[in-house]
């Protein structure tokens, strides 16, 4: 080790105290002017957009989400679209690190500031809210009498609340100030967490918890209007004894039960939007199974789309409609679920779904995909999974590949597959 | 008994009452099989054989110190296992499995049963006696995190069991870590790092040599690969795999995930509620699952093809409190077929096909049918 | 006694936010050097500048008060500056019928006390002739060492007792833990009071120049209590961690165990406390000595010195008699609590937010 001495004292692995200075000074200055465009007070045509494709609930494009840390800027989410069509479910899938759930997080706005903010891109959603006459109260909707007049009386839901006049608009979360984000935040999008132990408030009622969510998201709802949506959405989510569990406790239920409990919450404002973080990953195998069933029937009644993350491609492929793999911060392959499944085809994905070992197969030894996810700091110019790859070429060195469109909904990032489409 | 006798003058049902009787009269049997088991003569094949362990957690004690409520945490396990076999332990949390694999290393001292080890039976070595026996036998935990000290290098890590326990020459103890290091797919200038430089998998691998380095003929994995990614998974089950196959190592393999499970064991035991509900080569239980439970959580599993419609079953309600398992059948609660004998009566667990047991009565009687 | 369980037990939490930000690197180059978790402690801890603050006021202050002495020589700590100092006033006597003549007066005083800063007296001098900035340099020595031994003295007697009961558990952990809690209800001041006037009665007859040191002393027997629950929860805390079980499964002795494995992950809070607690030390003994429990004039630690200011005419005028000494207190109380305060976040760099 000796002769390697010089080479050691001129390599350090971690950074001298005048290049913390400068990342510091260079964090502070980007985190400044993203905190304030984060607070300010906007107008908003300043971000209401329109949709590239109708049929979309929500369109991510080119996101950028930052991390400004000590040892440099990680960029968690690097330059990442996908697009949620309406009523489906789309999977994202990847391993721990690969910015699966700080995309979910930049969607809900939800990023630990100053350090995580949103840099670039844009996250459209076509959100439905109430009409507001100019004062900015919702109009309410009138009971018709014969004549197609509108009565004084106005006209409520199945549940008793009143209704008011909708309307839909497509709102650019990315560019919305942190205080208009309670239009979207629980009544659009709602979000189901992994840890169904610490997502409750350990000191109120499950019931009082739920009402709570009824009373801020819609206007003029009553007590006994909120129960009784509380106790209608606990029956949906299958639990046989609502009005038990709707006095109850979060500790006195089992973590399935909290987790049903969890999900009865982010339905109860009729989302448009549904994030599902990894939401059986903290639960048993045999209680998981409950909680999937449970989704999937859910999924036909509600009226509404799901973005599921998860790490287990068996969940995908049972839940999924759309597929999204995420590696290192980009996106690499997305496509439905067959063709992700029958037709993978970036080795990322080929090497994953090979080296979970399946029920079926008898191989004795497991496909392993060498080596470790790359440094969040200072990432390659070049493809990041390179290293690891088995099916590296040439081009590999060059550039990070763009996204390939191999079918109308199938894409991949990959350089094996460019010149193919060139020639054919 | 005295609880059940105390019940039955309340309960009127008669049929309930026979139920009781019954239930009684097993664990009578039950109590008597297991004395004469205790005495018959060590497999002297086996590396390790479990006779009947149970382990027992005071959860409420008197101010004198006496137990007044108790968790059974593991109830009744007896199973063999040979030198160079892999058993894989699944169950669901709560089930018993940590305990148990940490009372065969009497980690948790044993409240009842035998562990016979090697020829031996350790069940009532004293501290000292089982220093000594510690080579033989080592643990991997699931947390890469906890389970390296944070203060030391990877080198101190791994030489210190070898220095404490003399199993080479001090003048060799570097050469032989470096070995081991190479074997372990660990380089060698990590010997001089600290464990917090490492990702999950490295630190997995860490654990792995330092278990080793002791050259133990058992290791107990403890979930050794469910807190890591897919693909560094799958790379860590193939280097226990082929250290397997150079050391002649026995494994208990103890984990959630049915099909990592499948893929490194020989035989398997599934665990509920502390007991064991099924135990069999893997092809055995794979091919025909007797217990409920057991078919309940293969099809729980998801598959990762979505072409195939499953045909699953889901299992109603929740597990129910290891502090407070129900009578007779524990999985009675949930189990889809349940008749009214399974809730008073306690199921033998016997021996259905060769090498294969399960405690159920269903498939008791279907057995008896054939 | 505040921080009780600070310890990384979030560290499990592999939420997907921190992974991100703190996974280790993987050491892909042979040749790329890495620290130790001891000089990533060093790091962190002088990256932060009231750390260093801290440090500088405290390292100042040691200089100052065992150095100074070597340098400043003018005068000793004890040594009674006699210079008579010679005033002459004049008095004009006016007597009736004749020429008025003047009156020279001459007083001389054997004793220069209570002078003003001056060249041969940088801070001047005190009621009983000594020289102030003397006295505040052996005042310190004094002050310094007391709060030092008193810590050390609770840090032992809190690893030994939080030890026993954090190791053994059971029985003995429940005794240890009662005494404790009767020792932490016990009013602190008000008994040192106490022990104070008993040490001064004729039968105990406790020399005037140890009596603080007896009555810190007595402060260490009560105040142990706070370190031994620290260091109990951290071993309780530790015992579960994975390499605790991992370290009895590879079957190593009991001494083995504690002394290469607990105690120096116990080390860190430890420091951390100790560093707080030394400025509560040095308040103490200021106070005590402060309200007349001190030593006497010659062998004053700084609250002796301050005392002096209950005489208004001190108070009002002389600002150099008191003044230094009660600077000298906060320097080293802020010091000490800068430096523990630094330690803290920068072993447990989470906590900081």
């Amino acid at each position: 080790m000796s002769n390697e001495k010089n080479t050691e004292k001129t390599q350090k692995h971690y950074l001298t105290s005048k290049e913390i200075k400068a990342i510091a000074k260079e964090n502070s200055k980007v985190m400044k002017a993203l905190e304030k465009k984060k607070y300010r007070k906007a107008v908003e045509s300043e971000f209401v957009t329109t949709m590239k494709d109708d049929k979309n609930i929500l369109e991510i494009e080119d996101l950028h989400t930052y991390f400004f840390t000590d040892q440099g800027v990680v960029k968690a989410v690097n330059g990442v679209s996908f697009n949620i069509p309406k009523n489906s479910t789309v999977g994202i899938v990847g391993e721990s690190g690969c910015g699966k759930s700080v995309t979910s997080m930049s969607v809900m706005r939800l990023l630990q500031g100053p350090q995580g903010q949103i840099y670039s891109g844009s996250i459209r959603f076509k959100s439905e809210e109430f009409k507001r006459d100019a004062k900015g109260n919702p109009i309410p909707v009138f009971v018709k009498d014969e004549n197609g007049a509108d009565t004084q009386v106005q006209a409520t839901s199945s549940s008793g609340a009143p209704l008011f006049e909708m309307e839909e608009k497509v709102l650019d979360i990315a560019e919305m100030p942190i205080s208009e984000i309670h239009r979207i935040r629980g009544r659009q999008i709602s979000m189901i967490f992994q840890e169904p132990m610490t997502s409750l408030n350990p000191v109120f009622t499950i019931g009082n918890q739920l009402d709570e969510v009824v009373f801020i998201h819609s206007p003029g709802a009553t007590k006994e209007m909120a129960k009784k949506r509380s106790l209608e959405m606990l029956e949906l989510v299958g639990i046989a004894a609502p009005e038990r569990v709707y006095n109850s406790y979060p500790h006195e239920l089992s973590g399935g039960m909290r987790q049903r409990v969890m999900i009865s919450m982010a339905l109860i404002c009729d989302p448009r939007l549904i994030i599902a973080d990894e939401p059986t990953t903290a639960l048993d195998v045999t209680i998981q199974a409950q909680i999937l069933d449970l989704l999937r029937d859910l999924k036909d009644r509600i009226n509404g789309s799901i973005m599921l993350i998860t790490h287990d491609l068996g969940i995908i492929a049972e839940m999924a409609d759309y597929v999204v793999v995420m590696y290192a911060g980009r996106v690499i392959e997305q496509g439905t679920v067959s063709e992700i499944f029958h037709n993978p085809m970036h080795p990322y994905t080929i090497g994953l779904q090979k080296s979970k070992p399946t029920m079926d197969s008898d191989s004795d030894t497991l496909f392993n995909i060498p080596g470790n996810v790359p440094n969040p700091v200072n990432m390659p110019s070049h493809c990041y999974f390179k290293e690891r790859c088995s099916k590296c070429i040439g081009k590999c060195s060059g550039d990070y590949p763009g996204m390939i469109q191999v079918s109308p909904t199938h894409y991949v990032a990959c350089h094996l597959y460019g010149e193919e489409e060139k020639n054919g | 008994m005295a609880d059940s006798k105390k019940e039955a003058t309340e309960v009127i049902d008669p049929a309930v009452a026979a139920f009781i009787e019954e239930d009684a009269k097993r664990k009578a049997e039950l109590e008597e099989a297991k004395a004469k088991d205790f005495e018959k003569p060590y497999d002297t094949e086996a590396l390790l054989e479990v006779r009947h362990l149970r382990k027992c957690f005071p959860l409420q004690k008197s101010l004198l110190g006496k137990v007044q409520r108790e968790l059974v945490a593991v109830d009744d396990v007896s199973f063999k296992l040979n030198a160079g076999e892999t058993l894989g332990i699944v169950g669901e949390s709560g089930c018993g499995k940590t305990t148990l694999g940490r009372a065969i290393l009497k980690l948790h001292e044993p409240t009842g049963g035998r562990i016979i080890f090697n020829g031996e039976d350790i069940t009532d070595f004293n501290v000292k006696q089982m220093r000594k026996n510690r080579t033989e036998m080592q643990i991997i935990f699931q947390d890469p995190y906890s389970s390296l000290p944070p203060r030391s290098t990877v080198g101190d890590i791994l030489s210190e069991p070898v220095k404490v326990h003399k199993i080479v020459p001090d003048s060799e103890v570097k050469d032989y870590v470096m070995d081991l290091m190479e074997k372990c797919g660990l380089r060698d200038y990590y010997y001089e790092r600290y464990p917090h430089e490492f990702s999950g998998g490295q630190r997995q691998r860490i654990c792995i040599a330092r278990a080793l380095s002791v050259k133990p003929k058992l290791v107990i994995c403890d979930e050794p690969v469910s807190a890591l990614d897919v693909s560094i998974q799958a790379q860590n089950i193939n280097l226990l795999k082929d250290l397997q196959k150079s050391m002649n190592l026995a494994y208990v393999f103890i984990s959630h995930d049915l099909s990592v499970v499948k893929f490194i064991s020989d035989k398997i035991g599934v665990m509920y509620l502390g007991s064991m509900v099924e135990f069999g080569n893997k092809k055995d239980i794979f091919s025909n699952p007797i217990h409920p439970y057991t078919k309940a959580l293969f099809s729980a599993i998801p598959n990762p093809n979505p072409d195939v419609k499953m045909n699953r079953i889901v299992l109603n309600g929740d597990i129910p409190s290891p502090a407070n398992p129900p009578k007779g059948c524990r999985f009675h609660t949930r189990c889809p077929n349940a008749t009214e004998k399974c809730k008073y009566v306690t199921p033998e667990y016997r021996e259905y096909e060769p090498g294969h047991f399960a405690a159920c009565h269903l498939c008791e009687e279907e057995f008896s049918k054939k | 006694m505040e921080n009780e369980n600070i310890k990384e037990t979030e560290e499990l939490v592999l939420d997907e936010q921190s992974s991100a930000v703190t996974t280790p690197d993987e050491p892909h180059d042979k040749n790329v050097k890495l620290m130790s978790p001891t000089q990533m402690v060093l790091r962190r801890f002088f990256r932060s500048r009231l750390s260093i603050l801290g440090l500088v006021m405290v390292i100042g202050l040691f200089i100052f008060c065992w150095v100074g002495p070597l340098v400043y020589t003018q005068w000793g700590s004890s040594e009674i500056d006699k210079t008579p100092s010679v005033s002459y006033s004049v008095k004009v006597i006016e007597i009736e019928g004749s020429e008025p003549f003047y009156q020279v007066i001459e007083t001389v005083q054997t004793n220069n006390s209570l002078a003003d800063p001056s060249v041969s007296h940088p801070l001047g001098t005190d009621k009983n002739n000594y020289d102030v900035l003397a006295r505040l340099m052996s005042g310190g020595r004094i002050s310094l060492t007391i709060s030092f031994l008193a810590v050390f003295v609770i840090t032992a007697l809190g690893i030994v007792f939080g030890g026993i009961a954090g190791y053994f558990g059971g029985v003995i952990d429940n005794i240890i833990m009662r005494i404790c809690d009767v020792l932490m209800c016990l009013p602190g001041f008000p008994i040192l009071l106490i022990v104070g006037t008993l040490l001064q009665s004729e039968t105990l007859g406790v020399d005037l120049e140890y009596r603080i040191y007896w009555l810190m002393g007595f402060l260490t027997l009560i105040s142990w209590p706070g370190t031994a629950r620290l260091v109990r929860g951290q071993i309780l805390s530790l015992r579960e961690q994975e390499y605790m079980v991992a370290a009895e499964a590879m079957g190593y002795s009991t001494t083995r165990k504690i002394f290469k494995h607990l105690v120096p992950n116990v080390m860190p809070q430890l420091i951390v406390s100790m560093t707080l607690s030394l400025g509560s030390m040095i308040l103490y003994e200021a106070s005590l000595s402060y309200l007349g429990l001190g030593a006497p004039v010659e062998y004053a630690a700084w609250g002796t010195m301050i005392n002096v200011s209950s005489d208004p005419d001190i108070l009002q005028n002389h600002f150099n008699v008191w003044g230094p000494p009660g600077i000298c207190i906060i320097i080293a109380v802020l010091g000490f609590n800068f430096i523990g305060d630094g330690l803290r976040d920068a072993l447990d760099p989470k906590m900081r937010r």
